[in-house]
C-alpha cells in the first residue's frame, strides 16, 4: 500500500518530522446481558434475572478496523485478533514530476510505503478491507525543548511522550484525580497491557475496562504519545519500535510505528502515577490529530499458494520461489523438495460455499530464438486440471521454458444436495442457474462447450468457523 | 435446459458424479471423477466436467442440480465457449472468457465506441494477478 502526501518530505518539522500509520481503532458495541449488582446497568433495570433483564448497549471491545472481504469469507476476525494487525511505514520517499534531465527537481510530493504486518496464522486476511489513519508527530529524540520550570512540576504538558522502558512492574495509571484511572499501563514480567476505562471510552459502560493493545516487551520498546484535544477529550497513541530491527526485511528500521490510537473523555488535568503513586516524568512532544479514515482493500499475495496434498488432511502454504514445474512425458506438475503440489488459491480452500471461484491458469513462456538479449515469449495459457497437473501441448519444448500462475476469478453458484429435509431447508440452493443471455454474442450464440468446475464436500457448515 | 448430476455410491464410501441432460442437447464427458467421501469433515474435492454441445439450439438459461443420497454442498462454476475445445488442459485457455468475444475490429475508434461496446458479451472471468516465473525442468 502506498500513501502520497501533497507536501515535501519532512515538510513540517524538519528531520524530526515523522508520519506513522495504523489501522483505525474503533469501538465494538454489544448488548450487555449482565444483570448483576456489579453492573452499572442493574441500576437502570430492576429485573436482575439475566434471562429476562433488558439488555443495555455497552462497549464490548476496542478493535482495529480490518476484516476479510465479505465476498470471500463468512466470518470476520475477533477483536483480539484484529488488535495484532499492524501497519509498518517505510519512507518518506520524495516524488517529483519533472523530466529526468532536470538538474534540481522539486520534490513536491512525499510517498510512504505502508506494509501490512499481520499475525502469521491469519491467511484469511490476505484479501481484506481495512481503515487506515495517519498521524504526524515530532520525534522527541530529534527535538530539543527549552528549559521550562512548568515541566518540573506535576502537571503534564498538553502533549507528551512516555517511554515505557523505565516503568516499573505493576499498574501505572493515568487519572483525572488520584482515585479513578482512565488509562492503565499494566507491566508484568515481559509484557505490557494498555487498558482504557470503559466509562472514559463510552459513557454507560459501568466499570469494565477494554484492552487497547498488548505487547511482548522482549521484542519491542513501547512509547505512549498522549494529546489533550480540548473539551475534556484526550487522544492516546501507542507506538512500538523493534528491539532488534530486521534490516534484511525491506525498510524495517528502529523507528517507532503507530500501533493504536483512540480518543477518550476525561477531565482537563490528568495525573500519571507509577505503581507506588509517584508521578512519572514525561517528555513534552508535539503531534497532529489523526487523519480521517482511508478505506483500502488489500490484494491477493501471489507469491504464496495453498498446497493440497492428496492423503494429507492439513493443507500447507507453498511459496512460488520454492516451486519448480517438472515435465514428465507430456504432463507438467508443480514440485518442491521432491513432492507434488496441488496448487489452489486460498479462496478455493474456504470451507464454505462462495459465489466466486478461483482457478489457476498456467502461462507458459519459452525463450526467444532470436539473437540478442534473451527474453521469454508467451507461448500458451492453460487452465490447470483439478488435480494440479497440466497436459502439455505437443509443441511445447521444456528446455529453458518458464511458467507463471495466473489466478482468475469466476462467478460460482452454490448447490446443496442431500436428503429431503436438507433440500427443504435450502430450497433456493438445490438448483444452480446460469444465465447465458448476457454473455451471448449477437453474432455467435452457439455454445459448443460448457465447462463446469465443481468444488464439493460434505463438511458441515457449523465447523467452518476458523 | 436442465443438467442433472446424479451421484452414485461407491463401495469405498465415496460417490461419483455423472452428468445427464434431459433435452439431449448436450453429451457430457466426465473428465475428472469428483468423489466426496461420505464422512463428515471430509476434505474439499475438486472436479471438472466438460459438456460438449451437439445441437445448435440451446436455451439461454442453464439449470444444474446434483442428486446424491448423502448431504453435500458445492459451488459450481460454468465457463462456456463458442470454440470447440478439447476436454483436458492441453487445450489453451479461451481468453474470450475474460475479455469477451473478439470482434475482428481493426478500427480502434469504432471498436471502443459505445455502440460496439454495448454489443460485447459479459465477461465470464477476471484476472486476479500473476505470480513470479517458475522454472520448468525436464524430469530425467
Amino acid at each position: 500500500m502506498v500513501c502520497v502526501l501533497s507536501e515535501r518530505p519532512f515538510d513540517q518539522m524538519g528531520l524530526a518530522d515523522r508520519v506513522v500509520a495504523a489501522f483505525e481503532t474503533v469501538h465494538q458495541y454489544g448488548f450487555s446481558t449482565e444483570g448483576g449488582e456489579t453492573s452499572k446497568s442493574a441500576k437502570f433495570d430492576k429485573d436482575t434475572n439475566p434471562a429476562t433483564a433488558p439488555k443495555v448497549l455497552g462497549l464490548r471491545n476496542l478493535r482495529r478496523e480490518i476484516g476479510p472481504d465479505p465476498r470471500l469469507s463468512y466470518h470476520g476476525i475477533s477483536a483480539h485478533a484484529s488488535r495484532d494487525c499492524r501497519l509498518r511505514v517505510e519512507g518518506p520517499i520524495g516524488l517529483h514530476f519533472e523530466r529526468s534531465t532536470t538538474a534540481a527537481p522539486t520534490f513536491a510530493n512525499t510517498q510512504f510505503l505502508l506494509h501490512y504486518n499481520l499475525p502469521e496464522n491469519r491467511p484469511d486476511l490476505e484479501e481484506s478491507f481495512a481503515g487506515v489513519v495517519l498521524q504526524r508527530y515530532v520525534d522527541p529524540a530529534w527535538s530539543w525543548w527549552p528549559e521550562n520550570p512548568e515541566l518540573a512540576s506535576r502537571a503534564l504538558p498538553a502533549t507528551w511522550w512516555l517511554d515505557t522502558n523505565d516503568l516499573p512492574d505493576g499498574l501505572t495509571t493515568l487519572s483525572p484525580d488520584d482515585t479513578t484511572a482512565v488509562v492503565e499501563l499494566e507491566r508484568s514480567g515481559g509484557s505490557l497491557d494498555i487498558w482504557i476505562e470503559g466509562g472514559a471510552a463510552y459513557n454507560d459502560n459501568g466499570a469494565k475496562k477494554v484492552a487497547l493493545a498488548t505487547f511482548d516487551l522482549k521484542s519491542e520498546h513501547i512509547a505512549i504519545l498522549h494529546q489533550f484535544l480540548g473539551e475534556g477529550r484526550h487522544a492516546i497513541s501507542v507506538m512500538a519500535r523493534p528491539v532488534k530491527p530486521d534490516l534484511f526485511v525491506c525498510g524495517e528500521l528502529d523507528s517507532a510505528q503507530l500501533v493504536a490510537r483512540t480518543v477518550y473523555n476525561a477531565g482537563r488535568h490528568l495525573v500519571l502515577n507509577d505503581p507506588d503513586g509517584k508521578p512519572v516524568a514525561v517528555v513534552p512532544a508535539r503531534a497532529s490529530q489523526s487523519t480521517f479514515v482511508e478505506w483500502v482493500r488489500s490484494n491477493r499475495n501471489l507469491s504464496e499458494f495453498v498446497s493440497v496434498r492428496p492423503g494429507l488432511e492439513k493443507n500447507s502454504r507453498v511459496t512460488v520461489s520454492e516451486l519448480t514445474a517438472e515435465v514428465e512425458g507430456n504432463v507438467m506438475r508443480l514440485v518442491s523438495q521432491g513432492k507434488y503440489h496441488q496448487i489452489h488459491s486460498p479462496v478455493s480452500e474456504r470451507p464454505y460455499p462462495l459465489n466466486v471461484r478461483r482457478l489457476q491458469t498456467a502461462i507458459l513462456r519459452q525463450p526467444s530464438k532470436a539473437i540478442g538479449r534473451p527474453f521469454d515469449l508467451f507461448q500458451s495459457a492453460h487452465l490447470l486440471d483439478p488435480d494440479g497437473s497440466l497436459r502439455l501441448p505437443d509443441a511445447f519444448d521444456p528446455v529453458g521454458a518458464t511458467m507463471s500462475l495466473a489466478e482468475i476469478e469466476t462467478h460460482a453458484e452454490t448447490l446443496v444436495a442431500g436428503d429431503e429435509q436438507l433440500n427443504a431447508n435450502f430450497v433456493q440452493f438445490t438448483k444452480a442457474h446460469f444465465d447465458l443471455f448476457n454473455s451471448t454474442s449477437q453474432t455467435e450464440d452457439i455454445k459448443k462447450v460448457f465447462r463446469f468446475d465443481l468444488r464439493a464436500t460434505n463438511r458441515t457448515l457449523e465447523k467452518t468457523r476458523s | 435446459m436442465v443438467v442433472n448430476m446424479p451421484g452414485t455410491g461407491n463401495a469405498d464410501g465415496s460417490f461419483s458424479f455423472t452428468c445427464t441432460d434431459s433435452t439431449q442437447h448436450l453429451s457430457l464427458v466426465l473428465v475428472t471423477e469428483g468423489s466426496v467421501p461420505s464422512y463428515n469433515d471430509g476434505p474439499l474435492q475438486y472436479a471438472r466436467f466438460d459438456a460438449l454441445a451437439q445441437a445448435t439450439e440451446i436455451d439461454v438459461l442453464l439449470e444444474v442440480s446434483i442428486d446424491t443420497g448423502d448431504p453435500l454442498w458445492a459451488d459450481l462454476l460454468l465457463l462456456h465457449s463458442g470454440k470447440s475445445i478439447k476436454s483436458d488442459s492441453s487445450q489453451p485457455i479461451d481468453f474470450d472468457w475474460m475479455f469477451g468475444l473478439h470482434q475482428d475490429e481493426a478500427d480502434l475508434n469504432k471498436a471502443t465506441s459505445p455502440e460496439t461496446l454495448l454489443t460485447l458479451p459479459e465477461a465470464q472471468a477476471r484476472i486476479i494477478g500473476l505470480s513470479a516465473a517458475i522454472p520448468v525442468i525436464q524430469k530425467s
